[in-house]
Parts: C-alpha cells; sequence; structure tokens
C-alpha cells in the first residue's frame, strides 16, 4: 500500500512520531534506530525500549558510524525475545538481506524500516559539522524537494555513497522493507511518501492512499543515473590504476595489514577471520624459506594474499557500504575495489546483494547445467 | 624466453585427476617435468585460498582437475568447484592478472594419456605467456 | 631439508622388512613423523596405516611422495628431470609433515557395525554371494527386482566346460530358498541410501511399501543383459537370431520376444537347419561399445559344437574378427574346429553383407585369411550381439550409492589388479555381470570373493573414522555454508550451541565442507589448511 504521510512539525518529528506509535502501539518491543550522543556529534545505532529515548532519535542524520546490519545481527541472531523495528539506509537493508542468508542476522521478527538515503559523511566530518554549529538535515531535504542530492558546501559525502546506485528502498533491484519513507521529488515539508508491505499498517499510520507522484519517480530515476555514472566511473579509474601485477601492488602499496577493512566488512561475518587463526601462525622457519626463496619478504607477509581471499570470500556478497573504505587509515580506496571486483563476480552468477533473502548465495550453491564451458579443452 | 620452464601446481581430485596421472606413469605416458601435484580427496575440497596463494607466490599456471561432470565420487563436488574457478577466474581477472593461468580440466581416471596432454599442452601455452609477475615477487 | 633427522634407503618400504625397517628407525631416533618416498599414495595404504597404528603415531604424520608414478615412470626418457621432480615431490612431502600439528588427533570410535549385508541382484552372482554369506554366518538380504530369481542364468543352458546350468540354477533357488540367513525380497527395489561402511541406511521398496533397513556392506550384483541390435536383418527376418536365443532353441525353447516385437508364433525347428551362419563382434568393439564382450566367442563355439553334437552334419560357419577364446577355452576352439566348423575372418569396415533370399538367408563375407569373397547359403543365422550394461539403472544406482561407471557404463571397481571385488566406496562390492562380461564360473568366483570381503566388513569391529570432517567451536560462526555443501547430509546446524555440527557416520570425508568455510572452522585432519598452504610454498622451490 502507497500512500502519503502529513507532516506536522518537522520531517525528522514526523518520522520520530511514527516510530513512536510503532513502539507504544505494539507493533514492534523495540527499536534499533539512531541516536544523538549526549554531544550530539554523533549517531549511533541503538536499541530503543523506552519511548522517551526517540527524542533524541536522529533517523535523518548523514552519518554511519556503524553498519546497522551488523548490529541488527547481535540484537536478533540468537533470538530476540521481541519485535524488533530496524532503521536502516539501503546499504545496511542490503547487508541485512545477506547476512540473514548466512544465519547471521534473522529477519523473522524484524520489522525494516527504510528511507530515502540523501548520503552520509564520514564520522569525522560529521562531528566537525555538527561542531562548526552546522544543520546538515535541512538543507538535505529542501535539495530532496527539487529532486537533488548535495553535500554541504566544503564537506563531501563519503565515497561510496557518492557511487551507491540502490539509495531507494524498494525500488530497482532493492529489497522492499515494511515501511519505506520516500523523501525524494515530494514536498517533503509537508508530507512524506510511504510505501507498506501490508495495508493495516497504513490504517494505524494514517496513511492517505495515492498514486506514485510523477515528480518522485523522475528524481528518483535521474538519482540512480548519476549515481550509476559515478560508480561507472570510479571502476573504470580502479581499472586505469590496476591493470598488472606492479600497479596492484602499487594499490595496496600503504597497506599496513591493520585488517580493519575485514573487521568493520559487514560481510565478512567471520567469528574469526582466517588471518588471524593458527593457519597464518607461522613458524619462524617458514619466513626464512620465503626469504630464501624470494630473495625477501615483505612483512607482515601474506598483504595481498589477504586482500585477494578477502575479495574470494566475500565480494560475490559486497553490498557497498563502504564501511571499509572509511576504516582505513591509509586512504585505500577499498571499497572502490570489492565493488569492482565484486561487481564482475556478481554479474558472472546473475546475482545481486541485497536483492532477496531467498536468492541464494553465490557460494552456497550451483547449477549443473552453468559454466560448461569451464573444465573442458 | 626460450629457457624459462613455467612451473605448474597442480591441484588433483584423488579419484579422478590424480588416478590419471598415476596412469600415465605407470603407462610411461611422458609429459613435462613442469608440474607439481597436490592431492585432495575432491575437487570440490580446493579452498580459493591455496589457489590464490598459489598465484602470489609466483605458480606461473595452476590446475586444477577433478571428475567430469556427472561423474563425481561425491556427487556434485565438480560443480562446486567450477563455480569457484570461475568466481577465481572473476577476480584475478578484474585485478590484472591473466586468469587463463588457472585452468580447470575435467580428467577421469582412465584419462592418463589426456592428462598427459593437459600438461604439455599448458606448458606450452604458458611458454608463450612468460614468467609469472609475481614470480620472486618479494612485496606481495 | 630441514626437519629431515634420518634418511634410509629401502628395497621395499610396503613390505615386511621395509616396514620393519622404518619402526626400527623411527623408535631408534624417537623420530615423530615419516616420509615414504615410494610409489602412488594409491597402493598399500592399509599397510602404512597398520604401520603408524604400531608406532602409537597418529597416521596423517606419515606422507607417501609419489617419486615412481609421479617422477620417475612419468619422466623415464629424461632422468634429469625424473630426479628433479622426485626432488620436488619429496620436499613437499617433507613441508607438508612439518606444519602437519603433530597434536595426537583422537578419532571418534564409529558406532556398532550393521552386522548384515545386502545383496542386490538375485542373478547367478547375486545368489552365490548370499549363499557364501549365509555360509560364513552372515545374515543378508537378497533384493531383486523380477518376480523370480535366476537373472540371465535362465537363458544360458550349458556352459562352453559342459556344467549344466539349468540344474544349477534350480540348486541355486532351491538352496537360496532354504538358508535361514538369506531373506529373499523380489519385486523389489533399492530406493534410497546413505551412511557408510559398517553403518549404510538403505530404504527398500517391496510392491508398495518401503522397508528400512541398516547395513553394513552392500554386494553390487545387478546384471547386465544381452545386446539387442537392429544390424543383419535381426528383428525383420524371422531366421535371424541371437546366439542366446539359438542356445534357446538348441535346449529346445522357443523364440520368445525379441527387438520388441513377439516372435513367439515364429517356432523354428531346428531340424530344419541344414546351415548356420554366425556373426561375431554385432555391434560390439565399436564406436557405441567399445568393449569386447569376452564371453561371445565362447559362447559362439559352445553353440557350434551343440548343433554339431546334434547333428554333426548341419554345416556351421563362423565369421569372426579374432576369436578370443581365453585360456583353456583355446582346446574347445580347435574341438570345434576339427568337427568341421568354418572360420572365417572379416576386417571392418569389410562387414558381411545378410540378405534375405525367400525363406532362407544369403551371407556374403569377404574372408581376409583367404583374401576371397564368399557367399554363405543359409538356414539360420546367429547374432553374437554381446554384453550390454543396464545402463539407466546401472547411473541411477551408482549415483545413489555414490559409486562410479566405467565408459562403457558398467560399475567401475576400485582398482583393477588390487581390489577387484571393491567398488570406490569402502563397503560396497561388486559382483557378476554388472562389473561387465564375464563368464559363468567368473561370476561365481568373484560373487564368492566379494561375499568374503563383504563379511569381512561387518564381522570386523568398527575401524575408528579419521577421514571425517571436524568444526573447530571457537571459529565457527553459525552461517550454515558447509550445511548447503554437503553432499551427504551430514552437517547440521547446533541451534543451542550455535555451530555446526558433523554427523559422523553420514560424512564421506570429501571436504567440500572445508573449501566452502571461509575462515578454516571446518577442517579435515588429514588435510590441514597449514598443511595445503605449506604444499604449495614446497611446490614452488626451483
Ligand atoms: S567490502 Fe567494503 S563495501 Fe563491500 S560490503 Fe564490505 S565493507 Fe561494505
Ligand atoms: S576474509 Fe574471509 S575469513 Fe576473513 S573475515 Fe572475511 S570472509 Fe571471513
Ligand atoms: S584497512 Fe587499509 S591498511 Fe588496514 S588492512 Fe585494510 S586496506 Fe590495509
Ligand atoms: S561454514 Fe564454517 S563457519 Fe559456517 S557453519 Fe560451517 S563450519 Fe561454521
Ligand atoms: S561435506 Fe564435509 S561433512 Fe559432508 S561428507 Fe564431505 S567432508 Fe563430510
Amino acid at each position: 500500500m502507497d500512500g502519503w504521510l502529513e507532516v506536522h512539525d518537522s520531517t525528522e518529528q514526523t518520522i520520530n512520531r511514527l516510530l513512536e506509535t510503532l513502539l507504544t502501539s505494539g507493533v514492534v518491543d523495540g527499536l534499533l534506530v539512531p541516536l544523538r550522543t549526549p554531544d550530539g556529534r554523533n549517531a549511533v545505532p541503538t536499541l530503543v525500549r523506552d519511548p522517551a529515548l526517540l527524542e533524541r532519535a536522529a533517523p535523518l542524520a548523514p552519518v554511519l558510524p556503524v553498519n546497522g546490519a551488523t548490529v541488527l545481527g547481535r540484537i536478533t541472531a540468537t533470538g530476540a525475545p521481541g519485535r524488533v523495528g530496524a532503521v536502516l539506509r539501503n546499504c545496511e537493508l542490503r547487508t541485512a538481506v545477506e547476512l540473514s542468508k548466512v544465519q547471521q542476522v534473522l529477519l523473522d521478527d524484524v520489522l525494516l524500516i527504510g528511507m530515502d538515503c540523501l548520503g552520509a559523511y564520514g564520522v569525522e566530518d560529521y562531528a566537525r559539522l555538527v561542531e562548526e554549529g552546522l544543520d546538515a538535515v535541512t538543507p538535505a531535504l529542501m535539495a530532496a524537494r527539487e529532486g537533488g542530492v548535495e553535500p554541504l558546501p566544503g564537506y563531501a559525502f563519503r565515497p561510496a555513497c557518492t557511487m551507491c546506485e540502490r539509495p531507494i528502498p524498494g525500488v530497482g533491484e532493492s529489497y522492499a522493507p515494511h515501511i519505506a519513507i520516500g523523501l525524494l521529488g515530494v514536498p517533503n515539508d509537508e508530507r512524506l511518501w510511504v510505501s507498506l508491505r501490508d495495508e493495516e499498517l497504513g490504517e494505524a499510520l494514517g496513511l492517505e492512499p495515492a498514486e506514485e507522484p510523477a515528480g518522485r519517480i523522475e528524481a528518483v530515476r535521474a538519482l540512480v543515473a548519476a549515481r550509476t555514472a559515478e560508480r561507472d566511473r570510479r571502476f573504470a579509474a580502479f581499472h586505469e590504476r590496476v591493470h598488472d601485477a606492479s600497479s596492484l601492488l602499487a594499490e595496496f602499496a600503504t597497506c599496513i595489514l591493520c585488517q580493519n577493512c575485514m573487521r568493520v566488512c559487514p560481510i565478512c561475518y567471520c567469528k574469526e577471520c582466517i588471518f588471524r587463526t593458527d593457519v597464518f601462525d607461522h613458524p619462524s622457519a617458514r619466513y626464512w624459506d620465503w626469504a630464501a626463496r624470494k630473495g625477501g619478504v615483505r612483512l607482515p607477509s601474506d598483504t595481498l594474499l589477504f586482500h585477494v581471499t578477502r575479495m574470494l570470500h566475500m565480494a560475490h556478497a559486497c553490498v557497498g557500504c563502504g564501511m571499509c573504505s572509511d576504516a582505513c587509515p591509509s586512504g585505500i580506496p577499498v571499497a572502490d575495489i570489492f565493488r569492482t571486483v565484486g561487481r564482475a563476480v556478481q554479474a558472472r552468477f546473475g546475482y545481486v546483494p541485497g536483492r532477496d533473502p531467498a536468492e541464494e548465495m553465490v557460494i552456497a550453491t550451483f547449477r549443473e547445467d552453468e559454466l560448461r564451458e569451464l573444465g573442458e579443452r | 624466453m626460450t629457457d624459462f620452464e613455467p612451473r605448474i601446481v597442480a591441484f588433483l581430485c584423488n579419484w579422478c585427476t590424480y588416478t590419471a596421472s598415476d596412469l600415465a606413469g605407470t603407462s610411461r605416458i611422458q609429459y613435462p617435468p613442469n608440474v607439481r601435484i597436490i592431492r585432495l580427496m575432491c575437487s570440490g575440497q580446493l579452498d580459493p585460498i591455496y589457489v590464490a596463494k598459489a598465484v602470489l607466490e609466483g605458480a606461473d599456471g595452476v590446475l586444477i582437475g577433478g571428475c567430469h561432470p556427472g561423474d563425481c565420487h561425491y556427487q556434485s563436488g565438480n560443480y562446486k568447484a567450477r563455480r569457484r574457478v570461475a568466481i577465481i577466474h572473476q577476480v584475478l581477472e578484474q585485478l590484472g592478472f591473466d586468469p587463463d593461468r588457472v585452468w580447470l580440466r575435467w580428467i577421469s581416471a582412465s584419462e592418463g594419456q589426456y592428462f598427459a596432454d593437459t600438461v604439455t599442452e599448458m606448458v606450452a601455452a604458458l611458454k608463450e605467456k612468460g614468467p609469472s609477475p609475481f614470480r620472486r615477487q618479494w612485496s606481495v | 631439508m630441514r626437519g629431515v633427522a634420518y634418511v634410509e634407503r629401502l628395497e621395499a618400504a610396503c613390505e615386511e622388512t621395509g616396514l620393519a625397517a622404518i619402526e626400527r628407525a623411527v623408535a631408534e631416533g624417537d623420530l615423530n613423523r615419516v616420509v615414504v618416498a615410494g610409489c602412488s599414495p594409491h597402493l598399500y595404504a592399509d599397510r602404512f596405516e597398520a604401520l603408524m597404528a604400531r608406532l602409537n603415531l597418529p597416521p596423517r604424520l606419515l606422507a607417501r611422495a609419489n617419486i615412481r608414478e609421479g617422477a620417475a615412470w612419468a619422466h623415464i626418457a629424461d632422468p634429469a628431470a625424473a630426479t628433479a621432480v622426485a626432488r620436488g615431490v619429496l620436499e613437499m612431502a617433507v613441508a607438508g609433515l612439518r606444519e602437519t600439528p603433530y597434536h595426537p588427533f583422537n578419532p571418534r570410535p564409529q558406532e556398532t557395525v550393521a552386522r548384515r549385508v545386502l545383496v542386490l541382484g538375485g542373478g547367478l552372482a547375486g545368489m552365490t554371494a548370499a549363499l557364501t554369506l549365509a555360509d560364513l554366518g552372515v545374515e543378508c538380504d537378497l533384493v531383486e527386482r523380477e518376480p523370480q530369481l535366476g537373472g540371465n542364468l535362465h537363458d544360458i543352458h550349458h556352459t562352453l566346460e559342459g556344467l549344466d546350468t539349468q540344474t544349477l540354477l534350480a540348486s541355486l533357488v532351491e538352496r537360496v530358498r532354504q538358508a535361514e540367513r538369506v531373506h529373499v525380497w523380489t519385486e523389489a527395489e533399492l530406493v534410497g541410501w546413505s551412511g557408510v561402511r559398517g553403518n549404510f541406511a538403505a530404504r527398500i521398496r517391496v510392491n508398495d511399501e518401503v522397508r528400512s533397513e541398516r547395513y553394513g556392506a552392500l554386494i553390487v550384483a545387478t546384471g547386465a543383459e544381452e545386446a539387442t541390435t537392429t544390424e543383419y536383418l535381426y528383428g525383420q527376418h524371422p531366421r535371424v537370431v541371437t546366439q542366446r536365443e539359438l542356445e534357446r532353441m538348441i535346449a529346445g525353447g522357443r523364440r520368445q520376444e525379441a527387438g520388441g516385437k513377439m516372435w513367439a508364433s515364429c517356432f523354428l525347428p531346428l531340424d530344419s537347419c541344414r546351415s548356420v551362419v554366425m556373426i561375431q563382434c554385432v555391434g560390439s568393439r565399436d564406436e557405441t561399445r567399445p568393449y569386447c564382450s569376452r564371453v561371445c566367442c565362447a559362447q559362439a563355439v559352445k553353440n557350434a559344437l551343440a548343433l554339431k553334437r546334434l547333428d554333426p552334419t548341419i554345416e556351421v560357419s563362423i565369421l569372426f574378427r579374432d576369436v578370443r577364446t581365453l585360456g583353456t577355452q583355446e582346446l574347445y576352439y580347435r574341438q570345434a574346429r576339427r568337427a568341421g566348423v568354418r572360420f572365417l575372418r572379416y576386417e571392418p569396415p569389410a562387414k558381411p553383407v545378410v540378405e534375405a533370399d525367400g525363406d532362407r538367408l544369403r551371407v556374403t563375407v569377404h574372408d581376409t585369411l583367404y583374401d576371397e569373397t564368399v557367399t554363405l547359403e543359409a538356414d539360420l543365422l546367429a547374432l553374437s550381439t554381446g554384453i550390454a550394461p543396464r545402463e539407466d539403472s546401472n547411473r541411477a544406482l551408482a549415483a545413489m550409492v555414490g559409486v562410479m561407471l566405467d565408459e562403457d557404463g558398467f560399475f567401475a571397481e576400485a582398482h583393477p589388479k588390487l581390489r577387484p571385488t571393491d567398488l570406490a566406496r569402502p563397503g560396497i562390492f561388486l559382483c557378476g555381470l554388472a562389473y561387465g562380461p564375464r563368464f559363468v564360473t567368473e561370476s561365481i568366483a568373484q560373487a564368492r570373493a566379494a561375499a568374503l570381503r563383504a563379511a569381512l566388513t561387518v564381522t570386523r569391529p568398527g575401524e575408528p573414522r579419521r577421514d571425517v570432517a571436524t568444526v573447530e567451536a571457537d571459529l565457527c560462526s553459525f552461517c550454515g555454508l558447509c550445511v548447503a555443501a554437503c553432499p551427504y547430509g551430514a552437517r547440521v546446524l547446533d541451534e543451542e550451541e550455535r555451530v555446526a555440527r558433523v554427523l559422523d557416520s553420514l560424512c564421506q570425508g570429501c571436504g567440500v565442507c572445508v573449501a566452502v568455510c571461509p575462515n578454516g572452522a571446518s577442517r579435515q585432519p588429514a588435510f590441514e589448511p597449514v598443511q595445503a598452504l605449506a604444499l604449495v610454498d614446497a611446490a614452488l622451490i626451483e
């Protein structure tokens, strides 16, 4: 069911009131939603049970300190005692879909709430703009009314956001959440465009049924086109930079093998990465063997093996959330790399991460009648 | 490149291609001495990290041998291996590494000659390509 | 080579003296890992396993460096290359062992072995196997698809050597029916199979009911059939028959159904046959069926002699490619020649040409022995069509129990010389025509051997399983990828502890679960990831 939700006060307050309704009416028993930290310099996913706390809810704050699906896993995977409403950006929603396929998130008792993602800043940038007394939300909503998505002057969105071609929940190859809140191409200071999975909720929320306005459809199309172009530009730039062994080594030359990219990557769901297990706990003599064979060995060893293995393990399901790039202390565009590689793997199997929880992961299945050219002379 | 001798790391299924390599030996079918064999129980046992390791440590080629489609000793291991090889190819290609250095071949236990031919063919192809760019690379 | 403490050259490591020498060296040197550089690891695995057990060392601490099949023989023409490869192979074996963790892996003991054997197929081989098992004191179920026991034996009336097979059949059926330990299920079929040696679970459909039963071993004796043909007017001319049909006629029978048509009305009294021509290798040893059916030549000689015995004046001509009577059967070939049977040799592509001549037949053949074209008038043409596998049902059964067929469609044995009655999966044995064309006497001998192997399997105490996969609980993230990947349903997710678990009795040790697990939580004790990575490193030593 699609329709309009009247805005009273501000857009953000309207959304917060909607969340409050869900919680107080018992539709959900808890809410996973970003709350402004007491100092206001960050907005962090919080499991909220007391409706009073929703006063600090910041569903529109353009910052992404952690991937919300990872924490959604924490509060659902081993069985949630109640139903949780999860407010997620679209990349987080994709992540939740992927993680549900590997039992890291349990979607059974989750009410998914998505909204048009108007881009996010890095945590440092966001804190800085708050310190400078800037309001990041109002100008973004204003621009969105006209169909535009622009960062504040002097600031830039996270690179992953600039190349995210699936920012709108339920649109294109995005999984439709239970509640999708539209901000783009609609008068979002007067009313919000809401899509619901089931009718009943519409009545509870006081939704006024309507046809999707043409202006919104056009704005979404234009945004997706612009993002796709930026994505392809970044793919091409990567290929321009990296095309052989030495340029690949150069790409990772500044890597300090801190493994942050793996730790923050939601798709690297392993309890402990293989690179942190006994498998890579080499006896000293092994290093000497390598040094003897190759003349020398870079230490810590296996930098490139770490990255390539990570690609082999998870690039097929990379959702493009960009957490890895955010976390890299050396400024390596990890997400650009993983998205480029991931895209090729996904395309080979027609797999779209985050599209549908029922879609089997590339490595979880096979077909007898595929890839016939492989293995033959 | 005339004196370049490629080094191939081969991961062979115990039931088919490894047996074929044995058969090549027993039948005295000669093939170039460029291959080093690692025996797996099934091509489906091939962890992609082994291939990544071989490539980055400078193997000029990697050969993966499994049972023909439909003949897997463990029902479907070869189909799973095939998917994995496809993923490996994609990843390597995107990183600017020639995926054609990683070969997958279905070679049954009785195909000793085919095993030998495959090694011969692969050695020739790799000689064309020249040494792996990761050969003796210390900074991987 | 780093880590190598002791080297000894042995004449034959696999033999008593060699094994004793290894035992002595390990004990004296307080060594804990052994590399045997020699033949393929496919040979004598059990001997080395027993050796390690005697040494009280985990079997995974012995590595085989295959420097014979893999080096010496493969590069026999280039000794320098062979030596280099052997050296490399040895380096790898040592490197792999060096990284293999010492901590003894304590295999979990297997559940008690089911002391019951399933025999599939109630023909000559199946019945012989079942009776042998019963004699050895082992219970067995004999499952036959048809309503009656006997299979192909119904169509064989005597052997070349003169054994009366019909009497044999009758007495076998009788003994099987009498045997207390043999339980016969006719019109029954195997519909489900899982588990491992000593502990298989089977589902068998009898009539409309499905029975479940545990078995320690399986004997496949599902037989084969006489091949049919469309060549040489077979199915078109009433006087063209197969050797088997001829045998039935000689035995006083009638022709039955052939080529899908009822020929029962066509009663052909043998006494109207003054001249009989036989063609060998019909539809055999060509592209579609490249193998030699082995029994046809003897069958032809047998029928020719039988005809001559009935009436020495009957003219019998055998058109052959090569006469392959094996061993002492050669005597009968000579006997046939003495009795006046004519042998003419043809060579494809110049095959004999058969034309209908009214009620009779005309056969033209180019005899390559005398290099002349001969035309024979025949009252009867008998075709040696050979033996064909029951391909579809073989394939279905092979897939169900997890074994392989050879390229001809028969079941493929694990090793033709060393384990001729074993199929590739432990606990599954093979005999009779399902294995390929063979003579009655061969089927009997093989059935007894298979029964003995099966009996040993089910009477030995359960061996500890060393090949089963394991899960490092600390590392397992409960993702379920291994569960999806395991082809045997041997993996389950333990919701309580949030780890994957292995059902030992279903695990076949394929390692697919290991490859799919991203962080090595899924393991195989005999092939740890550290070992694999060390092997790769060693493989690159120049
Ligand atoms: S690789 Fe980077 S962009 Fe891709 S899912 Fe992981 S953190 Fe997100
Ligand atoms: S790189 Fe692989 S092993 Fe490491 S955390 Fe990611 S998926 Fe797991
Ligand atoms: S976060 Fe950056 S520096 Fe750290 S391991 Fe990843 S790529 Fe290397
Ligand atoms: S694949 Fe590995 S991590 Fe996943 S459930 Fe299986 S053992 Fe555990
Ligand atoms: S996939 Fe793992 S658990 Fe299943 S049979 Fe193979 S080795 Fe055993």
